[in-house]
């Protein structure tokens, strides 16, 4: 039989109210703080969950504030779009108010188009604390520099449209171009005041979700602003009278557009021009006469041609052949090669006419010269006067040929001009509002993107609290009713201890 | 008999006497641990066969061996638990409570977040503070870590040293005991008393030890370590330890002490390390904290260190270094080093057939099997049959029947295995035709078909049975990966802390212009990339074939050609003539009646092969629906496009003057032009450059009238010459944010031009796509096939190599960034319009992620004998994650086993006080019949003292 060892019992009472107390202190510190346990290691199998879970909640906190400061960037932007907007619908506002009256008040444009221009140019360079809003990732730059330099391209450019050396078109052309290889005469973007790094500068993006980058760029150098500017420009420089509100007719071209020059050729050249009388060699020997001709944008340019291919072998073209049409086709292959038409649509056309003489059109100022300072190998003397082309029909060999008003200048002809170029700004402004709005609607977009994923975020975090919750909280309820029995439990061992001790033998036997 | 009963009843009083006092004893002794009820047994004396009293024996205790050796054992287990639970509770305590987010995990997520919060902001200064404060928070934790693992190991050191010096004064104690015991035993004294002494330093000797003890004859207790060390019997055997002070590259054996049992091993040259033994005890916890899970640990934080900041470094911003401001040299593998360097103990034959002749032909007895055991993976059997050695061999192949054509053979099974790696298993032959085997594993050669002796005389034996087997060294001789105890040296990089700006700018110096101060780009390939999955995007075309080095087969083929892909042209006339109808009654028709003669409408087209126009005219005129000279001549749409098809298929052999070269369509490279209608409109689709003429040098003869071309929506501007400039294939590619750069594939192309194109070389030329590298890279389809000619391209993100793969990765190593790339493919289409983008890379989707440098799982610390228990992570957040996952279920496994221990050792500590401890009451109980006995007896003198007065008051 096996015995009870007095120390034993004793020993075991006592772990057991010892495990009862850890109980009862463990249950009173997860009832004060909440929390099952004070370590990971209390967590159990929930380890891992728990820190992933509270690494997605301040994930998804980060994640909420960049929302609320996104949103706040966007409004600052759309804010700015419409007022951009509203200066860019005020004047062209004012531009159809006065089309459609009939009489135009420059003096108002002007002002509109002022007052305009500085209001666009100051809400580019609206800011977000230090950030600038439309400088793309550059955003410690200014992205809009008011240098004078726009004001001093768009004044020499209407300088030259009003003296008649950029038609309306070409002043156009160059207004709407940004990039010198594309027209000399662009406005580029260093003359309106951009910024040097503005055109390397990337986009900026809202981080609302580990995998989402919503983009908010609008730069201001993107073409709708671009145009709006140099449209405001223009129109706030339009030549007004000294003293007055209209418009300063003197300092208008006229139709530019009507000179262009035809020259005719005085002889009938017949079946062979190397025939004959002739002064000119017959093939191969070259027989060069060049072509000098004055473009408005490009400056003095040139193209020569052989007479020495006039040999009807097809080579270097078909219908080379020693006549009138020859000659047209000659003139009319190199002016092709020397890249004419050229970008403004002006050209060197040659033909025969009903008459079969050789005909010349040119829309520019030309000079004919086959003189010993002109081509490599010019004709013989005597060439140009025998082709007709040559006005005094003498010594040297040369001609020259001007285009020509083709009517009187009219006040028509001169409101035609600058109605041409308002509305044309009207036109490009109309445009740049497409654009503004459409950069409108994809902030708006955006913000509708950004507040959808706020919404998200906010389930998101309800979920990931509950998980986190539901892995290190307590249930209050249960905790306090275990709690309450380990009380029970330890009250009871209190009290069987005590009577163990009382029931000793040695209490029986000294009663 | 009054005498005789005086004298029963006198040995009555002394046997009570006895009685009361080891009753006495008992009581007083009932609260002392470790004490044993003692018994006084007693005897009855007999003379002649008659009862002459009692008599008492020696006091003895009652001890249940088996159960105390099973207590034994429970302490020592009950202490290594112990011990192990109170150290990773610190560890427990170093993390923190879970919501307090203290824990280096926890700060490597706040890292990320401060990330998170500057991409939406790149150039806030505040964030970008916050953000290295956040590092620097994260760097501290980890060094704590690292540091914390050190102390513990000393600590653990310091404990064993204390252990050690303890277990020998217990020894000494238990030897003296025995000596006691085993005198009194002699001397028939009771040992009761010093047997509790001796059970006493026991039990504490188990909570240092686990032990195993046997009584000997003459009452000596001899005791064991587990594993049959003796440690004591009369004699004390010493343990030995010297303790070190440790680092995070010391471990034992190499730098750390062993615990010996004998003494000094360099004194006792009999001394026996337990070390490696399963000791068991507070020590063997001490032990397996100091070699195993604290190295472990250490381990942990160390690969998450180097990992994470070799993952910052590459995607371009060094945030975390050394004091120094640099990484670990990354390229110390310790797969490296082959485990196994086998040299065959003899050269192979010449000719393998002639020296056996037993070998050859198809049969089994040309097998030999290796087979390869991988941790893991299991034994991989690579079979190699040495009949398919060619004897002689052809020209170039290098199946010889020597020791190459063997190596070969046994190479060529590894490349077509998928189980192993060549890498890991390498067969090769010096200078002396000897065969040399390196591998990372144990294997086996297996030999036992071939003929007998055979793999001895091919020298894979060095004895004759066919058979050999390697086995792994102890260590494995592998060199420590270069980033032990780097977590204590982690910190932010110095250059950051200077420079602040650099966590949005990056730390590497851009090919192209520095970030600007609002862009995220580094950010967010941070974000992405740093704490992602993967470390980049690459992309690899289809395969090319390029003249190969070994062999050098004819020239390159143009890069159009070899991907069938032209220049495209697709020209649509913007007059719907099928609303025209009669193209020559049509009011608005310039065309003359074409009763009146030819009207040539002339398309030019340039070969861009051959550079050269070639022209194809089209007499209108003949669209007379006389069936001449094609069916369907119909002065209409339908018409039109049957006679210009006509007249492109019958541009051969009728060149115009002056001759053209010669054509034929499609030309030799595969390119064509035809015409078509869409919704009406003409449609010219070709691959060339493509003119329309009727006026003009290149005008036709008998060209159609004026604005014909115009009339059919074939030119603008009248001026009856329209050109139309074939656009070449091309795609777009990008990487990161940037904006997408076009990519075109010239007609005169080569690989290498694409490759020029698709990398920035700012210092040359602007051409290139930013922040993209490329290369040409051979075909992985027979690496050892020195025919095989086909190469690819591949794309990364990234800025320019350093020629070195230092890493071992593959790659060049680069000295740029990761990223993303994306490519956007050009308008490559088939006759049926349908998109052939795989045409340029292989696939629609060719973009595949590349993943990181994987954390490493095993060959961990400084006897790379450490894994770390983590393994199938990819992230660093997850890996931090999983880090503190592993030691607290390390924890938890402790500490429930210690609770389940120590309810086992109480259960049998309650057993063994039950049957062997004092219960009070007993004794009690047991005092009152020895008082009654001690009346009874003195009752007895008594009345033998009143009968012997009653009898001399008689007498007298």
């Amino acid at each position: 039989m096996v015995g009870v060892s007095t120390l034993g019992t004793f020993q075991a009472q006592g772990i057991r109210i010892n495990n009862l107390q850890t109980q009862l202190d463990r249950l009173s510190n997860q009832l004060s703080t909440g929390k099952l346990a004070t370590d990971f290691a209390g967590l159990g199998n929930d380890v891992i969950r728990s820190q992933r879970a509270r690494a997605d909640l301040q994930e998804l906190s980060i994640f909420q504030r960049n929302v609320d400061l996104g949103t706040l960037r966007l409004n600052l932007q759309t804010n700015a779009l419409d007022n951009i907007e509203r200066q860019a619908e005020i004047a062209v506002d004012a531009i159809n108010l006065e089309v459609k009256q009939g009489q135009i008040d420059l003096a108002r444009i002007r002002d509109v188009a002022d007052t305009g221009l500085g209001i666009v140019k100051d809400l580019l360079n609206e800011r977000d604390a230090e950030n600038f809003l439309f400088a793309g990732s550059d955003v410690l730059t200014q992205p809009l520099n008011d240098t004078g330099t726009l004001e001093t391209a768009v004044q020499n450019l209407l300088n030259d449209w009003q003296n008649e050396v950029l038609t309306t078109n070409e002043l156009l052309s160059a207004l709407r171009t940004r990039d010198p290889a594309d027209n000399p005469l662009a406005v580029t973007d260093s003359q309106i005041g951009y910024a040097p790094s503005l055109n390397e500068a990337k986009g900026q993006s809202i981080r609302a979700d580990s995998n989402i980058e919503v983009d908010t760029t609008v730069k201001a150098d993107e073409v709708q602003f671009r145009n709006l500017l140099v449209s405001l420009e223009v129109l706030r420089q339009l030549p007004q009278e000294a003293n007055g509100t209209g418009i300063d007719f003197a300092n208008v071209p006229d139709a530019i557009e009507d000179t262009a020059v035809t020259v005719t050729s005085t002889q009938d050249l017949g079946a062979d021009i190397f025939a004959g009388a002739s002064p000119i060699a017959a093939p191969p020997t070259a027989q060069e006469i060049q072509f000098i001709y004055e473009d408005p944008v490009a400056g003095p340019q040139a193209f020569t041609i052989d007479l020495g291919v006039l040999d009807g072998d097809g080579v270097p073209f078909a219908g080379d052949n020693p006549d009138a049409t020859g000659i047209a086709n000659l003139i009319n292959f190199e002016a092709a090669n020397a890249g004419l038409p050229n970008a403004d649509g002006r050209d060197i056309v040659a033909s025969v006419n009903a008459d079969g003489r050789l005909e010349i059109t040119s829309d520019f100022d030309f000079t004919i010269d086959s003189t010993s300072t002109g081509p490599t190998n010019p004709a013989n003397a005597g060439t140009l006067a025998f082709l007709g082309l040559d006005q005094d029909g003498g010594f040297p060999d040369i001609a020259a040929f001007e285009t020509t008003t083709g009517d009187e200048t009219t006040t028509n002809d001169e409101q035609n001009e600058i109605f041409s170029l308002i509305e044309a700004m009207a036109r490009d402004i109309q445009s740049s509002l497409k654009g503004i709005s459409r950069s409108r609607l994809n902030l708006q977009d955006a913000l509708a993107t950004v507040d959808r994923i706020g919404q998200d975020i906010a389930g998101e975090r309800t979920t990931l609290q509950n998980l986190v919750s539901t892995v290190e909280d307590i249930d209050i309820n249960q905790t306090a009713v275990e709690l309450q029995q380990v009380q029970f439990q330890l009250q009871a061992s209190f009290q069987i201890t005590d009577s163990v001790s009382r029931l000793s033998l040695t209490n029986f036997l000294s009663l | 008999m009054g005498l005789a009963g005086l004298d029963q009843a006198l040995s009555g009083v002394r046997v009570a006497q006895q009685q009361l006092s080891v009753l006495s004893n008992n009581i007083a002794n009932a609260q002392v641990e470790g004490f044993t009820r003692k018994i006084l047994p007693q005897s009855t004396l007999t003379l002649n066969g008659q009862g002459a009293g009692v008599l008492s024996d020696t006091i003895i205790r009652k001890v249940d061996t088996n159960l105390q050796l099973d207590l034994f054992r429970q302490t020592s287990i009950e202490a290594f638990l112990t011990t192990k639970a109170d150290s990773l509770d610190r560890i427990q305590q170093f993390h923190g409570p879970p919501d307090g987010e203290a824990n280096f995990a926890a700060l490597l997520g706040k890292v990320r977040d401060s990330f998170t919060a500057l991409d939406n902001d790149p150039g806030d200064p505040l964030l970008i503070n916050e953000a290295i404060n956040s590092a620097e928070r994260f760097a501290g934790r980890v060094r704590e870590f690292g540091d914390l693992m050190q102390e513990l190991r000393n600590d653990a050191e310091n404990d064993i040293a204390s252990g050690v010096n303890r277990v020998n004064q217990i020894l000494e104690q238990i030897a003296d005991l025995n000596g006691q015991i085993s005198f009194n035993i002699a001397a028939d004294n009771s040992v009761a008393q010093l047997e509790d002494q001796r059970d006493q330093a026991i039990t504490e000797l188990s909570e240092f030890l686990e032990i195993t003890s046997f009584r000997r004859g003459d009452g000596v207790l001899v005791v064991q370590t587990s594993e049959g060390q003796q440690l004591a019997d009369e004699n004390p055997t010493e343990v030995f330890f010297r303790q070190s002070n440790l680092g995070p590259s010391t471990f034992y054996p190499d730098s750390i002490n062993g615990i010996f049992v004998g003494g000094n091993p360099a004194q006792n040259s009999g001394a026996f390390d337990i070390t490696q033994t399963d000791i068991g005890g507070s020590i063997g916890a001490l032990v397996e904290l100091r070699d195993d899970v604290l190295p472990r640990f250490q381990a942990q934080i160390d690969e998450l260190a180097a990992n994470v900041a070799d993952r910052f470094d590459r995607q371009g911003l060094r945030l975390f270094t050394n004091e120094a401001g640099s990484l670990p040299d990354f390229s110390t593998n310790p797969d490296n080093t082959p485990d196994i360097n086998y040299t065959s103990p003899a050269a192979v034959p010449a000719n393998i057939f002639t020296a056996i002749p037993a070998l050859g032909g198809s049969g089994a007895s040309n097998i030999i099997n290796f087979n390869v055991t991988q941790p893991g993976i299991g034994t991989t059997t690579l079979q190699i049959d040495l009949g398919a050695l060619q004897d002689p061999p052809a020209p170039g192949d290098p199946r010889t029947p020597d020791a190459q054509g063997i190596a070969f053979l046994i190479n060529e099974q590894i490349q077509l295995n998928d189980n192993i790696s060549a890498e890991n298993f390498q067969v090769s032959t010096n200078g002396t035709g000897q065969l040399t085997i390196n591998s990372d594993f144990a294997f086996t050669i297996d030999g036992t078909a071939l003929p007998a002796t055979a793999l001895n005389q091919l020298g894979l034996e060095a004895d004759t049975n066919n058979t050999e087997s390697f086995a792994l060294p102890f260590f494995g001789g592998d060199t420590a990966v270069d980033y032990i105890g780097f977590a204590q040296e982690f910190q932010v990089n110095p250059a950051v802390v200077n420079d602040p700006n650099l966590i949005q700018r990056g730390t590497i110096t851009r090919e192209d212009g520095p970030v600007q101060p609002g862009s995220n780009e580094v950010i967010r390939r941070i974000l992405q990339f740093t704490f992602g999955d993967t470390e980049f995007q690459q992309a690899t075309t289809r395969s090319f074939t390029q003249p190969n080095p070994f062999t050098g087969t004819a020239p390159e083929a143009l890069l159009q050609d070899q991907l069938g892909l032209f220049a495209s042209n697709r020209i649509e006339g913007t007059v719907d003539l099928e609303t025209v109808g009669n193209l020559f009654s049509s009011p608005d028709s310039p065309l003359n009646d074409p009763a009146l003669g030819p009207q040539n409408i002339r398309i030019r087209v340039t070969d861009p092969t051959t550079n050269a126009p070639f022209d194809i005219d089209v007499n209108l005129s003949e669209l007379d629906n006389d069936g001449v000279p094609v069916a369907g001549d119909t002065p209409d749409i339908n018409g039109l496009v049957n006679l210009i098809n006509n007249a492109i298929d019958n541009a051969t052999g009728t060149p115009p003057t002056p001759p053209p070269p010669s054509v034929s369509l499609p030309t030799p490279e595969g390119r064509d032009i035809f015409a078509t209608q869409s919704g009406g409109n003409l449609v010219i689709q070709s691959n060339f450059d493509v003119e329309f003429v009727t006026a003009g040098p290149n005008a036709p003869a008998n060209p159609a009238p004026a604005t014909t071309l115009q009339f059919l929506g074939l030119d603008d501007d009248g001026d009856n010459i329209s050109s139309f400039e074939a656009t070449q294939p091309f795609f777009e590619v990008a990487v990161g944010d940037n904006d997408p750069t076009r990519v075109t594939i010239d007609d005169d192309d080569l690989l290498a031009d694409l490759v020029d194109k698709l990398n920035l070389d700012p210092g040359s030329d602007t051409q290139g796509v930013p922040d993209l590298l490329a290369e040409i890279v051979r075909d992985p389809v027979d690496p050892l096939n020195p025919n095989d000619d086909q190469v690819s391209i591949r794309i990364r993100p990234g800025q320019v190599t350093t020629g070195v793969d230092q890493n071992g990765d593959g790659f060049d190593d680069v000295a740029g960034f990761g990223g993303e790339i994306r490519i956007i493919g050009g308008p490559f289409q088939d006759t049926t319009g349908n998109p052939i983008l795989e045409s340029v890379f292989g696939s629609e989707d060719p973009v595949t992620n590349v993943e990181h440098r994987a954390f490493r799982f095993q060959d961990l610390g400084p006897e790379v004998g450490i894994n770390s228990g983590i393994d199938g992570v990819e992230t660093i957040l997850s890996y931090a994650q999983n880090a503190i996952n592993n030691q607290s279920s390390e924890s938890i496994v402790t500490q429930s086993s210690l609770e389940d221990e120590s309810t086992f050792k109480q259960t049998l500590l309650r057993q063994f006080q039950d049957e062997s401890g004092v219960n009070i009451d007993e004794e009690l109980s047991n005092l009152i019949l020895v008082q009654t006995a001690f009346s009874a007896s003195a009752r007895a003198v008594s009345a033998i003292d009143e009968l012997f007065e009653e009898l001399l008051n008689a007498i007298a």
